[in-house]
């Protein structure tokens, strides 16, 4: 490795401690701001949060770093939290989880054949399966949540395995295969590819109508598993469960420093990213700010990290920064 | 331009070059890729920044932030890669931020952009129909569609970048009736080509670039190629095409009545262990469009292909590969390289099945496979995981074709294998394929090159219009008239006159 090289790493280490210093950053100033935020009660609950907007924000990475994007995640995970609980409530607890993570799959390869197959544009695709999958929901459950769950249903929502919520440690084995999928498996290798330059890639021999298929199944089945344990946490089926998820799984992805482009992306960014902005949410809350306002700070979180990574790119705006930089640097040495 | 110096991560592409442009003169920059000259170019174009040194036009000094600033000054520029808008007409392409609008309603001033289109179009002798969709044009076209562009700015400083690369000899004749034109009104041309024959023809003087540095300014009347050459590469050149003698065996790939409406009709051809062949064809000729299609990328209408003298179903790059063919594209940027991945990633892409085992990338292994390569395909790069964008054009070329090599393929199909690439890298990629053949592998080469393709090949297929119109085996070679039959009538009535 040549010194170039180094000079790459030590940009991604910058990229990396940039996110946890916006991070800590946030964190430090609610809590200064609202003591309430750093009650164990607060905190675990906002890991347990992030935790769960963290594995749709993979399974959103994952199709984006693949070229695509999925903007059906919020209704699938209602049909999977719907089925969930009918499952669970006339079957069992267990088969109730398989069929909320297999359901989740299912609508995840249904919106993968759609673009691979039949060549429907993702956005379009994706746009009619959320309106679909909302309207399915809907019609199982009657517009109504469903209720009276088996006793145990909650474990996996609320439950710990020790001091660690559940839902943490379901999202760091996830995060583990992710990123070992991601960055040594071919197939992470072909998902690279294929969003950075489909033509080429295709043309290398690359099956590119499996592998977005895949990548999209996995983002469905992760919505599913999504859906199952905030079903369990809130220990009702419903409908409307997370309807901004795709959303939130999106701006999690962004701002934690995933190129919408395609073709490029660390596994660490989306988890970041959800952690700022379950972060951002729950002090939002806490500070009792109208929802309304919370919406449009999220949104304008969005806007800036997105900014932030394309003004990156962009040359002379770096070198204003460099020149900037090193112009204090001088006044700095000087005095 | 004064003491240019530009850097880009791990390269510094331009140490201090001094250059200057007189009015009404065309000004030859010659060097090997990766010499520095579209770097310099694309300074003065405004697409890059440079990092130190200063630019004096008419003698007063300018900064060029842009390339609008850059047109403003009277800058134009056609690049090798077209940067026209492919959903909007040719007429809107060349009054392309400068619509003319009736004041007031702010409306397109239709009639005017077209009939000014037509104007120009008919200056330089093109045949397009001013309402045509870009995106449907050939490369060649719309490379007519760049300059007409050019040419409509009324620009002081005309550069040009590799124009003729994929234009015919009737093209190019117009285009050069043009740029004289030009020069007769004191426009400065800057004028990058690989063709001595070209720069011999139109060019005043020449600047030699090597390495990032400025090597001489010298006039072209007083220069001869083989100088121009050894400054080029710093040693002489001797041969320009190896070939060595190959023992030629079976027929290993057949195609029978191979045709795409539209495009190729009934082509036969059959290629055989050890062989180069040939295949000529002018851009639009649909030779590229024949290998594409033997390779599995384009759909073929009819025609049977035969590996072995066994029939084999090949309709996708997949297949293509598992047959043990591959194809070295055109047009290495869009259709043959992950720019943004490394050296290594695009080496091993195409096969990561074989080098892995369980299922799970192993780092080590890719790195030492891809190792190897570079150093057997000298391959000039900081290393391996230098990110592939930062590569000249020949070592980008290369990349691929490790690529391939990599995958172990017995059939090469290669469209274009040299075009913008430079003489030493020429000479390098020509050897590997010599090498290829020597160990068992065959190759196509479809160019519109004749020199490449006399120089390389052991058989040559001409096509012409989709149709093949002649087949020469090695010893009837004879420029003239495979160029005759390329070109057709028009090129034999030229070639008599002249």
């Amino acid at each position: 490795m040549t010194h170039i090289d180094l000079k790459n790493k030590y940009s991604e280490l910058k990229d990396f401690l940039g996110i946890i210093s916006i991070l800590a950053i946030l964190s430090i100033i609610l809590s200064i701001i609202e003591p309430r935020f750093l009650s164990p009660y607060n905190l675990r609950n906002v890991l347990r949060l992030s935790a769960i907007l963290s594995l749709v924000a993979y399974g959103e990475a994952i199709v984006i770093i693949g070229g695509g994007i999925d903007l059906s995640i919020g209704s699938i995970a209602a049909v999977a939290s719907v089925l969930t609980a009918m499952v669970a409530r006339s079957v069992g607890i267990v088969p109730g989880f398989a069929c909320g993570i297999l359901t989740g799959a299912l609508l995840g390869t249904i919106n993968g054949v759609l673009i691979s197959r039949f060549r429907l544009p993702a956005f379009i695709a994706t746009f009619g399966m959320l309106v679909y999958a909302e309207g399915i929901a809907n019609y199982i459950s009657r517009g109504a949540p469903i209720e009276f769950m088996p006793e145990g249903f909650g474990v996996l929502g609320s439950g710990y395995l020790g001091p660690i919520p559940i839902p943490i440690i379901i999202s760091v084995i996830v995060f583990i295969l992710a990123h070992v999928m991601l960055s040594k498996t071919p197939f992470g290798r072909y998902l690279y590819a294929i969003g950075g330059n489909e033509k080429a890639a295709w043309l290398s021999g690359i099956n590119v109508k499996r592998y977005r298929l895949l990548a999209y199944t996995i983002s469905g089945l992760l919505a599913g598993l999504a859906a199952v344990v905030l079903t369990s946490r809130i220990n009702s089926g419903q409908s409307n469960l997370a309807p901004s998820l795709p959303f939130d799984a999106i701006a999690a992805a962004a701002v934690g420093g995933l190129s919408m482009r395609g073709g490029y992306g660390k596994i660490y960014q989306p988890v970041l990213g959800a952690m700022i902005i379950s972060v951002a949410n729950n002090g939002l809350n806490l500070l009792n700010i109208s929802s309304y306002i919370q919406m449009i700070v999220i949104g304008g979180v969005i806007l800036i990290a997105v900014s932030w990574d394309n003004l990156r790119r962009n040359e002379s705006f770096m070198k204003l920064i460099t020149k900037i930089h090193r112009f204090r640097q001088s006044e700095a040495c000087r005095n | 331009m004064r003491g240019i110096t530009k850097r880009f991560p791990g390269v510094r592409a331009l140490k201090s070059v001094d250059f200057d442009l007189q009015t009404g003169e065309v000004h030859v920059l010659l060097g090997e890729n990766g010499a520095g000259k579209s770097t310099l170019i694309k300074i003065l174009s405004g697409a890059y920044q440079l990092d130190d040194g200063e630019i004096f036009i008419d003698g007063s000094p300018v900064r060029i932030n842009n390339p609008h600033h850059a047109s403003a000054l009277g800058i134009s520029t056609i690049y090798q890669e077209t940067n026209l808008v492919p959903s909007l007409s040719v007429a809107e392409n060349i009054f392309l931020g400068r619509l003319p609008r009736i004041p007031f309603l702010g409306v397109v001033k239709n009639k005017k952009i077209v009939g000014d289109s037509k104007d120009i179009l008919a200056q330089l002798g093109v045949h397009i129909p001013t309402d045509a969709l870009v995106g449907f044009l050939s490369i060649a076209q719309k490379q007519l569609v760049e300059i007409a562009k050019a040419v409509s700015q009324k620009t002081k400083i005309l550069i040009m970048d590799e124009p003729t690369s994929a234009l015919t000899a009737h093209e190019i004749d117009n285009l050069f009736r043009l740029v004289r034109k030009l020069r007769a009104n004191g426009t400065g041309i800057i004028y990058i080509s690989h063709r001595f024959e070209e720069f011999n023809e139109i060019g005043d003087r020449i600047t030699v670039m090597r390495d990032g540095k400025k090597i001489d300014t010298v006039s072209v009347a007083n220069t001869s190629d083989n100088e121009l050459i050894q400054m080029m590469i710093g040693r002489r050149l001797d041969e320009k095409f190896p070939k060595r003698a190959v023992t030629i065996g079976e027929e290993v790939l057949k195609v029978t009545n191979l045709s795409v409406n539209g495009i190729f009709n009934k082509i036969n051809l059959n290629l055989h262990k050890g062989e180069i062949l040939g295949v000529m064809g002018v851009v639009g000729s649909g030779s590229e469009a024949i290998a594409h299609a033997v390779a599995g990328g384009l759909q073929v209408d009819f025609g049977e292909k035969y590996l072995n003298g066994v029939k084999v179903e090949i309709k996708s790059p997949q297949d293509a590969i598992k047959h043990h063919i591959g194809l070295l594209t055109e047009d290495r940027k869009s259709l043959g390289l992950m720019l943004k991945l490394s050296v290594r990633e695009n080496i091993t892409l195409a096969s990561l099945d074989q080098i892995n085992r369980l299922g799970f990338l192993s780092l080590a292994k890719e790195e030492h496979i891809s190792n190897q390569y570079i150093k057997k395909l000298n391959i000039l790069t900081p290393s391996g995981e230098t990110i592939t964008e930062n590569l000249s054009g020949g070592n980008q070329q290369k990349v691929v074709i490790a690529k391939w090599l990599c995958r172990k393929i017995n059939i090469l199909l290669c469209v274009e294998p040299t075009r913008g690439v430079d003489i030493g890298a020429k000479v390098e990629i020509y050897s590997l394929l010599n090498k290829l053949v020597a160990e068992g592998a065959s190759v196509i080469i479809f160019s519109s090159d004749r020199d490449e393709i006399i120089g390389m090949c052991d058989r040559i297929i001409v096509i012409r219009k989709g149709e093949i119109v002649a087949e020469v085996p090695r010893e009837k070679f004879s420029r003239e008239e495979i160029s005759s039959y390329a070109f057709g009538e028009m090129y034999r009535k030229q070639i008599q006159a002249s």
